[in-house]
């Protein structure tokens, strides 16, 4: 029997305009979104539950997006983690790259672009792509 | 972030094809490098037109722009996955393919027909963040079938466009910016720039006369807000309307200016579409456009 538990996504950015924008977005779309602005309470959730995909910002006060994803990798591998970043370097581009992240999206980006990177994480969750 | 790339054979293309290369070594973007000619060649069934000099051309492109990613296991736009794809090829043939993907899109385009017609036409059906477009430096520019092409597309495109002047590395980035509407795609567009280039960040607000100059540094105040929360150095000024062709003309030397002129700009109102034109016809340095 096909599971229907809806995917879990957990978006952190320190700014409320991206994080209401992108709940609103994907939970059009069916996915169960918690988001927030503080990387500390991200951090608190995620030593709580496990989320089938994680997007979040880079530059933070506090406990950085890096840092964060790094976290978020070794609590739990198979999450499929997002970057979104509005200050992109290369250097941030490649270590999150070696970290295993899914995908690296610089701001400005359309909404469908993210929505595309969900859902490609899914498939990849649910076992449809190699 | 998606950007279109407009080249033609000019030399400043050839600039502009490195500047998208560094922006896109940061940003990972998914770039699409697209040429216009005007007719399409007489082909033979399916075969592209291969003789054109802008096909040779973006080839030359594409090698020059993937040399930025010689290390493929960091590219973004190395080969990770592939599959079949239904591809139109044309009078009423459809084909199964072997399409193959990176992490990021890139892709390289020809259209046929009026040239700022069909960039513009890439930039709404790729839903393109940002279009890039080379200019020659002086009053009159000589992109090919359309002189006025880079004008034009700054004047009607939907999103940001950054029309690039010369491979120079701006010393700052000076940014006029309305007080109260600024979208924030064009914050965001501007992050990237600064981070790029690693410049300071002028903020310029304008004002019609002076007994407004204290509202306008007011609320320009709460932009440079958002840029010191960010870490970015920026200062604000604010000048007067009729001083902006003048203070535009001086800084344009030595920085990147960038100009918002979306929807609710009330640069738009005091800016008219013919002054951005000459603008960007006569500016000695790239001129961003945010939209």
């Amino acid at each position: 029997m096909e599971d229907q538990k809806p995917t879990s996504i957990l978006v952190l950015d320190d700014e409320p305009i991206v994080c209401k924008r992108l709940k609103s977005a994907l939970e059009k779309r069916g996915y169960e979104v918690e988001i927030f602005f503080r990387s500390s309470d991200a951090f608190k959730r995620i030593t709580e539950r496990n989320f089938d995909i994680v997007i979040t910002d880079l530059k933070m006060e506090g406990l950085d997006g890096m840092a964060f994803l790094t976290e978020v990798k070794k609590r739990s591998p198979a999450t499929e983690v997002i970057v979104i970043t509005g200050f992109a370097t290369m250097e941030t581009a490649k270590e999150s790259f070696q970290k295993g992240v899914f995908d690296f999206l610089a701001k400005p980006f359309k909404l469908g672009e993210i929505q595309d990177a969900v859902e490609r994480a899914e498939k990849k969750i649910k076992g449809n792509i190699s | 972030m998606r950007i279109l790339v407009a080249l033609d054979t000019n030399r400043y293309s050839q600039y502009v094809v490195n500047e998208v290369a560094k922006l896109a070594m940061n940003t990972w973007a998914d770039v699409t490098l697209l040429g216009v000619e005007s007719r399409k060649p007489a082909s033979n069934g399916t075969q592209p037109p291969r003789n054109l000099p802008i096909v040779r051309k973006l080839q030359e492109f594409r090698e020059e722009f993937l040399g930025y990613f010689k290390d493929e296991s960091v590219s973004p736009y190395a080969i990770k996955r592939w599959g079949y794809e239904l591809v139109d090829r044309g009078k009423g043939l459809l084909e199964e393919m072997c399409v193959c993907k990176g992490m990021k899109d890139f892709r390289v385009r020809i259209r046929f027909g009026q040239p700022t017609k069909q960039i513009l036409t890439e930039a709404v059906e790729e839903q393109s963040d940002l279009i890039v477009v080379g200019c020659s430096k002086g009053e009159q520019c000589t992109w090919e079938q359309d002189r006025n092409a880079p004008e034009k597309i700054v004047k009607a495109a939907p999103c940001s466009v950054l029309v690039v002047k010369e491979e120079k590395k701006p010393t700052k980035i000076v940014c006029c910016l309305d007080h109260d509407s600024v979208s924030q795609e064009s914050l965001e567009l501007i992050n990237q720039m600064v981070t790029l280039h690693q410049t300071d960040l002028a903020l310029v607000g304008l004002t019609e006369s002076e007994h407004l100059r204290e509202e306008v540094d007011q609320k320009m105040k709460q932009i440079l807000q958002y840029y010191t929360a960010q870490k970015i150095k920026a200062w604000v000024s604010v000048v007067d309307v009729s001083l902006l062709d003048k203070f535009i003309a001086d800084t344009a030397e030595k920085g990147l200016i960038a100009l918002w002129m979306g929807h609710k700009s009330l640069i738009g109102k005091f800016f008219s579409q013919d002054r951005v034109g000459k603008l960007v016809r006569s500016a000695q340095s790239s001129v961003l456009i945010l939209r």
